[in-house]
């Protein structure tokens, strides 16, 4: 009982944020019309994420009704929660990339960030245990061969099984250690605000050009309303709090 | 003018104090007085006031600047603004903000008025009464009034129609407008990481067991010939009998019994390794002997050739029903010897 009751919570805000976001699809050709369909949608849609069982899919759906709301940067953001939950989600990876395509990056500072290479954007949960299955299949065929046949090759896969097996505990151990802070990560979301040096509109500016929405940094420090940014190129200022969106 | 009366008049003017340019010199009460905004008149000219407006005619959604001017004014960095918002004349047609004051040039004070009318029509402006103080002047004439006037009524027109906004499509790519069906969790079970090193050891068993079957050793191979030598003759027995007893074949009685006994005598061959010279039962029973054969299991054999040769030669007549049951009956007896 308590389950039906918690799939059908979950189920309804999904259902109904597919109805919203069809039809803002539906009157695509009229922007200001379809932006609160999407909008709604966006919204019923965390409203799922916050209360169901977070998945690739769910973070793409959320990110791309935002995207269409005209909200890049809750956009950007979603895609991150979802890369917290499958950072090896190639969908998810390709779609974060398209939707920073649509970021008016200032030219003069490099602050678009480059995709992830790190062990946990490539391995999925998946392959560590294809590759584990793999291990002790060769172990198993080697001790047979060698028990049965006496052949020369089954020393060598019984070596192959049991590096894979030390293979896999060297993944594992590289996945638990690579997990980033979710909690810090923080994305631009009003157009021309500047960098400073301090926390108030005294102090002199960090850099020059006005960064546009959905700049994607890391909170260093909070105080005052202001939070103290870092960007792509380790640039580092701070920024008025209502500026920024956060997990 | 003789030299005396200029001299006169030079200490006259020098005796006569002069006139006060700025409000403070002005009496409070004075200052209090109804449409003074502050102008001092000093020189010859007097205080001029004068209204200006722009855009005129205006569309009812657009703002008119109202410009005031004040000219002549000796202290033009002190006049004060004339509130219109509490003048119900200007505000009863439209709604009325101040824009930000310019200083004062060349003793031009200007103040500017942003006007939004409230309806369309015509509307002529009433005039300003504009007070400017003199202090040359004789008590009770020292306040003078000029007017601002707007020459022409402001004309407001209907608001101009704006074409209707054309819709915008949303651009982005067609994979954007399309959800992502849900997907099953990607996430492996704690449970399931245990399930293959515990198949390991069953692996190698089965594994072991499946080689084996699959390539026998020599004892296993020979093991499976024999077995398969009685398994065949135990079957072609079997169809024989079955046929005879069917009634599809009906062979002689003399062919019947050479078939079981050439089926029996290939069983022997491949079983128990009898010579294939050996064909009458004499040769058979001497070629068992010498094979070791147990003495009973050589009588056994012997006596069913010498049946099945009686059946072939001599005058008895058998449908070959019961000697191919004699002959499963002894292939079953020498496989429990044998084993």
């Amino acid at each position: 009982m308590t389950w039906l009751l918690l799939v059908l919570l979950i189920a309804a805000p999904v259902s109904s944020a597919e109805a919203e976001f069809a039809a803002g699809v539906a009157l695509r050709d009229d922007a200001a019309a379809a932006r609160p369909h999407f909008a709604r949608a966006a919204q019923l849609f965390d409203q799922a994420w916050e209360q169901g069982d977070p998945s690739a899919s769910l973070a793409i759906n959320r990110s791309r009704s935002h995207f269409l709301s005209g909200d890049t940067p809750r956009a950007i953001l979603a895609l991150h929660a979802g890369l917290d939950v499958a950072p090896w989600h190639t969908g998810l990876q390709q779609e974060l990339e398209q939707i920073r395509d649509a970021v008016a990056y200032p030219e003069s500072l490099a602050l678009r960030p480059r995709p992830s290479d790190d062990v946990r954007s490539r391995v999925s949960p998946r392959g560590v245990f294809f590759l584990f299955s793999l291990s002790c299949l060769l172990i198993t065929v080697g001790c047979i061969t060698r028990a049965a046949m006496r052949s020369w090759w089954a020393p060598l896969m019984l070596i192959l099984g049991t590096a894979g097996i030390f293979g896999v505990a060297m993944l594992a151990l590289a996945l638990s250690m690579g997990q980033s802070e979710p909690l810090s990560r923080c994305v631009i979301r009003t157009n021309g605000v500047t960098l400073r040096c301090g926390n108030g509109t005294a102090f002199p500016l960090r850099v020059e050009t006005p960064l546009p929405a959905g700049i994607e940094g890391r909170v260093l420090h909070q105080r005052g309303g202001w939070v103290l940014v870092e960007c792509e190129s380790d640039i580092v200022g701070w920024l008025p709090e209502s500026a920024v969106i956060r997990p | 003018m003789c030299v005396t009366g200029k001299v006169l008049l030079l200490a006259f003017l020098l005796m006569v104090p002069p006139e006060s340019a700025s409000l403070a010199d002005i009496p409070v009460v004075d200052r209090q007085a109804r449409d003074f905004y502050g102008a001092i008149a000093t020189g010859r000219d007097n205080v001029t006031a004068e209204w200006s407006a722009t855009p005129n005619p205006v569309p009812r959604d657009q703002d008119i600047t109202l410009t005031l001017t004040i000219r002549s004014a000796a202290n033009p960095r002190e006049l004060t603004r004339p509130n219109l918002k509490q003048r119900s004349d200007f505000a009863q047609h439209f709604q009325i903000d101040d824009l930000p004051d310019r200083s004062p040039e060349n003793g031009v004070a200007v103040f500017r008025y942003q006007l939004r009318p409230r309806e369309a029509g015509s509307f002529l402006l009433p005039a300003l009464a504009y007070r400017f103080y003199r202090p040359r002047y004789p008590e009770g004439r020292r306040f003078q009034t000029t007017y601002a006037r707007l020459s022409e009524p402001i004309r407001v027109t209907e608001p101009i129609e704006k074409p209707a906004s054309v819709a915008q499509p949303i651009a982005v790519p067609e994979s954007f407008l399309v959800l992502v069906p849900p997907s099953a969790s990607v996430s492996v079970p704690a449970w399931a990481w245990l399930v293959p090193p515990l198949l390991v050891p069953f692996g190698v068993r089965l594994g072991s067991r499946l080689l084996r079957w699959c390539f026998p050793n020599a004892a296993q191979l020979a093991t499976a010939r024999r077995n398969r030598a009685a398994r065949v003759a135990l079957r072609h027995l079997r169809q024989l009998g079955q046929l005879g007893q069917l009634g599809h074949w009906r062979p002689a009685p003399v062919l019947d019994a050479g078939t079981v006994a050439a089926i029996l005598r290939t069983y022997l061959m491949s079983r128990h390794h009898l010579p294939s010279s050996a064909v009458t039962p004499g040769e058979i029973t001497a070629a068992l002997r010498s094979l070791g054969w147990p003495t009973a299991s050589i009588a056994h054999v012997e006596q069913f050739f010498l049946r099945c040769d009686a059946i072939r030669f001599g005058p008895h007549r058998d449908n070959g029903v019961s000697l191919t049951e004699e002959a499963v009956s002894l292939v079953v007896f020498l496989e429990g010897e044998s084993a």
